[in-house]
């Protein structure tokens, strides 16, 4: 019974699902890896509705490193992209 | 353990930080016209749109309030950004209304409807027939 009142408290609020952030990397992002972050969103909801709080927070990372690395990408595509475009100018002024 | 909490709130103010900046360089240059917005790389190594090609310059047009414009670059951009606000604002109108606006980021059926929107208009762009290439930005 004691156990009781702090696992109650745990289970107000569900870990977050990153849904947010999954819809801005698939949209705004080149590559489409934000659509994994949205299934992982999507189980976080079923496990928490289910009662699987571990559950729940493991797809919460997983939500959390995909939507990442799909942002991580196309920052760093971005970058390329804007250095390259950079360059090319240069070179055309230059030359 | 209960003090596990949801970022969502800094993830908030990195974006209204990041927000105007971003805005002014998206409504004061085309990234149709200027060389330096990055291109997506999928489309530069496959030729297939994938449902966030356009996006920039669909931010460009909407910025410009010419919306049906946003909406062919990208059919999902403003959708998702009215998704968005209204998460954000969802508390906000929660306790001035008085009443419990649903919280849809949170509902189990979601994620799924929006995967099923974004996979579906992800084929559609990539159809080269008459209706479809409408959804294509370009």
């Amino acid at each position: 019974m004691d156990e009781q009142a702090p696992l109650q408290e745990t289970m107000v609020t569900p870990p977050s699902n990153y849904l947010i952030l999954a819809i801005l990397a698939t949209i705004l992002c080149c590559l489409p890896l934000g659509i994994v972050s949205i299934v992982y969103a999507a189980q976080v909801n079923t496990k928490w509705q289910a009662g699987d709080t571990e559950g729940a927070k493991q797809y919460s990372r997983n939500a959390l490193i995909w939507a990442l690395v799909s942002a991580g990408i196309g920052v760093i595509a971005a970058i390329i992209a804007i250095v390259a475009g950079f360059a090319a100018a240069l070179i055309e002024n230059v030359f | 353990m209960s003090s596990e909490k949801r970022p969502d709130k800094y993830l908030v103010c990195l974006a209204l930080i990041l927000l105007l900046p971003v805005a002014g360089i998206f409504y004061f240059f085309d990234p149709e016209r200027l060389v330096l917005f990055p291109k997506c790389p999928l489309y530069v190594f496959t030729g297939l749109y994938c449902p966030g090609c356009g996006s920039q310059r669909a931010i460009h047009s909407m910025l410009h309030l010419r919306i049906s414009d946003a909406f062919h670059y990208n059919l999902l951009l403003i959708p998702a950004f009215a998704f968005i606000l209204y998460h954000l604002l969802r508390p906000f109108f929660s306790r001035l209304l008085n009443i419990n606006l649903p919280d849809l980021v949170y509902n189990r059926r979601t994620p799924w409807i929006i995967f099923f929107i974004v996979v579906i208009f992800w084929i559609l762009r990539n159809i080269r027939m008459i209706p479809f290439t409408w959804l294509a930005p370009v």
